[in-house]
């Protein structure tokens, strides 16, 4: 899920969220840009790596779940552009859901990126 | 037969379809007075029609066809579903029947022209409807099933948008923080439940919230207040040392051991908002009154426990420090009480609110204790007198605090008339220059004696750029050159939301030059003048529009043309 299988998604841009857990998780460049804070980073003068960023107070679970929520958001943006049907991107996003452990978590993650 | 499981109820419980269902009663439109009318205009078809019905009814009581029928009533339950089916019922029939079945449609689209919000009657409506078929036959079964499917999912699908239309959510994607915070609402009350995680769960919880927004921080209050799970256990969450302001909707199960935590936990708090605060006592309130030394501003909902007394103790105590009061719901605050907060601290009052006392009467002695001049919010609701608040005494509070004010709410003071607004609000409102650069909110609503004449007088006179709120709401009387006076005042360029709520002497012509650049929210709710086109017009001339309420303009239908980005709620073809 958050790294892109395919052949067609590996020529896009990619970019990396590192948690507390050390592993690298993989993005759409285009999706990770809808959190600001994300932005912020990614365009910074002072980022060490354009290709990879370190978010040192996040798990590995509520990462994962950040970027399976970008890019439910990013697919339902990208069919509204171009005019595709987005029932069937939104009613999987309709099931998106978080767990009950993790959404303290989760809602301060969210809060960080703003998104 | 038609709708007989509702109509026998007698009553106007709401089911799925009720709106079409009132509607069509309201407008005496069924499918009896339908034919009927039909039949007499088409005198010659009659008696054909009159054998032919009598056939049907035998015939339909031992058609096997009766499995079709009934499984597509009970998925449809419209009105016109169930012409449809005996569309269908009559399928076997030969082709005499082929111009009954025209009529059917006929009838159809004369209903359809009425009111229709089920699309899905279009899915099952085929010009080539096959006159013979037989309802053993799988794939025909089948094929019913799927259109029932597909008509439930699309029910489904219309009864969550209205939902989210009534939560004034768009169809726009959650942000995370507010699906986050859904579950945790949700699940709040099962954590508390359970003992086992509790202390746990808490200790998380702070540990957690250490570090989060203070926006969020209100977010999670008012998740908890709207599934009223905020008592001694969840206010652990808001215990901060560092925390200035807090608002809290509901504090029905706050205890007064609570609030005595709140205040020892969170000493630095400056402004306190108590929504429903029915287990407030004397003790909690004197000790919010000692324990916070910098309280400037308290704000009390409901507070009946505190008795007379401890009102005037507690302004004792907060004299020289009180900035802003605003209580409401109780009939212990009385005109002792006002004497005290007034002689207290009238020096440092810049805002204050009283709604719904219903043992406060002197509302005269008002302007001479208000005398600071930073004044800025006046509020007063639902006199429990209506002579109370007479005209003279918000002349005079007027004339004492009226250039500063950035707020002026006056709800049910049905004694004011339009005395009031030429001698008090108009004459000094405005300063020397008739520009008003303070006034941010301005609520006159169910002031009933109004009328237009003085609001046309009133905003001709001054100009109010800095107007972001107004709501004339029930003021009955006002007609359309008052609300075209506020559209040629200068503040048609700074109005946010208006509120135009039952003001029935409107008329359509008013909203032609209706044009507010920064207008976001309107309440056209019951203005019964404002149909398709005038909703189209405002929509289109008011280009930051996004929430228009109709609720009982019946004008507007579902052919209204709205933009994109607006949101209309409470249209009567939206019902599910």
């Amino acid at each position: 899920m958050s790294s892109p299988n395919d052949t067609s998604d590996s020529k896009q841009d990619i970019i990396s969220l590192i948690g507390s857990d050390k592993v690298k998780h993989s993005i759409l460049r285009e999706d990770a840009m809808l959190s600001s804070t994300l932005k912020s980073i990614a365009s910074g003068n002072f980022a060490d790596s354009k290709d990879s960023i370190e978010l040192p107070s996040m798990s590995g679970p509520v990462i994962e779940k950040v970027i399976e929520y970008m890019n439910f958001k990013g697919k339902l943006l990208r069919e509204g552009r171009e005019g595709d049907n987005t029932e069937v991107t939104a009613e999987k996003f309709e099931n998106f859901n978080i767990p009950t452990e993790l959404s303290l978590d989760v809602l301060l993650a969210a809060d960080y990126l703003n998104i | 037969m038609y709708r007989s499981r509702n109509r026998n109820r007698g009553n106007n419980i709401k089911g799925p379809n009720s709106a079409l269902t009132q509607f069509l009663q309201e407008e005496g439109i069924s499918a009896d007075s339908i034919k009927q009318r039909w039949l007499d205009t088409h005198p010659i078809e009659n008696e054909e029609e009159k054998s032919s019905d009598q056939d049907d009814v035998k015939e339909g009581e031992e058609n096997e066809q009766n499995i079709a029928i009934i499984e597509e009533s009970k998925s449809l339950e419209t009105s016109v579903d169930l012409l449809e089916s005996s569309d269908e019922d009559e399928g076997s029939k030969d082709d005499q029947n082929a111009s009954r079945i025209s009529r059917t449609r006929r009838l159809r689209k004369l209903i359809d022209n009425a009111d229709s919000d089920e699309e899905e009657y279009h899915a099952s409506e085929s010009p080539t409807v096959p006159l013979f078929r037989n309802a053993k036959d799988p794939e025909t079964v089948a094929k019913k099933r799927e259109r029932t499917k597909k008509l439930i999912h699309g029910r489904k699908k219309r009864r969550k948008r209205a939902a989210n239309l009534l939560d004034q959510k768009g169809e726009e994607i959650p942000t995370l923080q507010q699906m986050a915070l859904s579950v945790i609402s949700k699940n709040i009350s099962t954590w508390e439940t359970d003992n086992n995680n509790d202390k746990f769960l808490f200790t998380h919880l702070r540990d957690v919230l250490g570090g989060i927004s203070l926006e969020n921080l209100n977010r999670l209050a008012n998740a908890l207040s709207k599934n009223r799970a905020l008592n001694d256990n969840t206010l652990q969450l808001f215990l901060k040392t560092d925390l200035k302001s807090l608002t809290f909707y509901d504090c029905s199960k706050l205890s007064y051991e609570g609030y005595k935590t709140l205040v020892i936990f969170s000493p630095h708090l400056e402004e306190l908002s108590l929504q429903m605060c029915g287990q407030l006592n004397n003790e909690a309130l004197l000790y919010i009154a000692e324990k916070l030394p910098k309280l400037r501003s308290l704000k009390l909902d409901g507070p009946f426990l505190i008795n007379e007394v401890t009102w005037i103790k507690f302004f004792e105590t907060m004299k020289g420090k009180l900035q802003e009061f605003h209580v409401s719901n109780t009939h212990r605050f009385t005109d002792k009480c006002l004497s005290s907060l007034l002689e207290n601290c009238h020096l440092d009052l810049v805002s204050i609110g009283f709604s719904r006392l219903d043992s406060l009467f002197n509302y005269a002695i008002l302007p001479q204790y208000l005398v600071n001049e930073n004044f800025h919010t006046l509020v007063i609701e639902y006199p429990y007198n209506e002579e109370d608040v007479s005209d003279e005494v918000m002349i005079n509070i007027l004339g004492q605090i009226g250039s500063t004010l950035k707020c002026l709410v006056l709800k049910q003071c049905d004694e004011l008339t339009d005395s009031m607004v030429v001698n008090g609000m108009s004459a000094f409102l405005g300063g020397t220059d008739g520009i008003n650069n303070n006034l941010e909110t301005l609520v006159l609503e169910a002031v009933d004696q109004l009328t237009t004449d003085s609001l046309v007088y009133f905003f001709s006179q001054i100009s109010l750029p800095s107007l972001k709120t107004c709501s004339l709401s029930r003021c009955i009387e006002v007609g359309d050159d008052a609300i075209i006076e506020i559209f040629l005042n200068s503040a048609k360029d700074s109005l946010v939301k208006l509120n135009l709520n039952s003001l029935k002497n409107l008329t359509a012509k008013v909203f032609s030059v209706f044009k507010c650049d920064k207008l976001e929210t309107l309440d056209l709710g019951f203005v019964r003048c404002v149909d398709d086109v005038t909703i189209g017009t405002i929509c289109n001339q008011n280009l930051s529009l996004q929430l228009v309420d109709v609720f009982g303009d019946n004008l507007i239908t579902k052919d209204a043309n709205i933009r994109q980005g607006v949101k209309l709620l409470g249209r009567q073809s939206d019902s599910i």
